[in-house]
């Protein structure tokens, strides 16, 4: 694997996961409370 | 607010489904990365062509992303419930992510193989025009005052924003000649024992993309009835 490849890899995942676990965040803090904010 | 007692059963679906799906995406995730490392080299790109297990995926996904967006406001201005100008907005936030990913992944190839980040090809011109249809699309929902009117007008929106897609895709064979981007993938035009890997990539991004946009529509469902409850108590305040 040379350096692009794995660039391109490393951010996708990257954002893919971080993408992933900020909606579940969100959606826990949703589900919580009526004071929690909304998006 | 219209949508919640008459697609209660439909968010409540999209809720089990997004749980089910998790554990689908871990298991062709494995398999995804198995089958990329053990894929032939390209003899002439070298290994930079592995991108392709994951630029084109990427790009189906932006597709599906604004396909859903469109959907979402032809419901909405068909059946008036709120919840499908919610899977519009969440259509477009998730189509957006793969839409950058793609813009990310594609100079990071190009600059491997053509030797530039980026050319006015008509390919990559059209996919910036799209990026910039649904960022200003995101931008308009957020900055506009919450109502039918903003709805109807973001669905009217996205539903031509939608003709961009077939552009996208068809607009290599439009200007066949002064296109740098290669031809669309065909039956057969992939290399002996790269069609399994790029099958089964395109299998993950597709269930990450409906795994995401169940849990990105099912915030934004949350969010509207947490918005409501709050006013109906401030209303009893």
């Amino acid at each position: 694997m040379n350096g692009y490849v794995l660039a391109s890899y490393s951010i996708t995942a990257l954002t893919l996961i971080l993408y992933g676990f900020y909606l579940n965040r969100k959606r826990k803090s949703l589900s919580e409370g009526p004071e929690s904010n909304t998006s | 607010m219209a949508g919640f007692s008459r697609l209660g059963a439909l968010e409540r679906r999209v809720e089990r489904t997004g749980t089910s799906l998790s554990w689908l995406l871990a298991a062709l995730l494995v398999a995804y990365v198995w089958l990329v490392v053990g894929a032939p080299i390209d003899s002439v790109q070298g290994p930079i062509q592995k991108i392709l297990y994951l630029h084109p995926p990427l790009a189906y996904g932006a597709y599906l992303g604004f396909i859903a967006t469109g959907l979402g406001g032809v419901l909405y201005l068909w059946r008036g419930s709120e919840a499908f100008d919610r899977m519009a907005i969440a259509g477009a936030e998730v189509g957006l992510i793969f839409c950058t990913l793609m813009m990310v992944t594609g100079p990071i190839w190009a600059k491997g193989t053509w030797g530039t980040w980026w050319s006015w090809d008509p390919r990559l011109t059209v996919t910036l025009l799209l990026w910039f249809t649904y960022l200003a699309y995101l931008l308009l929902r957020s900055f506009a005052e919450p109502g039918a009117r903003a709805a109807r007008f973001a669905a009217v929106y996205g539903i031509v924003g939608v003709v961009l897609i077939p552009l996208n895709y068809y607009v290599i064979e439009i200007f066949e000649a002064r296109s740098m981007h290669p031809d669309n993938l065909e039956r057969g035009s992939l290399g002996d024992g790269m069609g399994m890997p790029f099958l089964v990539a395109n299998l993950t991004f597709f269930v990450a993309f409906v795994y995401l946009l169940a849990r990105r529509w099912e915030v934004e469902n949350l969010a509207a009835r947490a918005a409501l409850r709050e006013s109906e108590e401030g209303d009893r305040k």
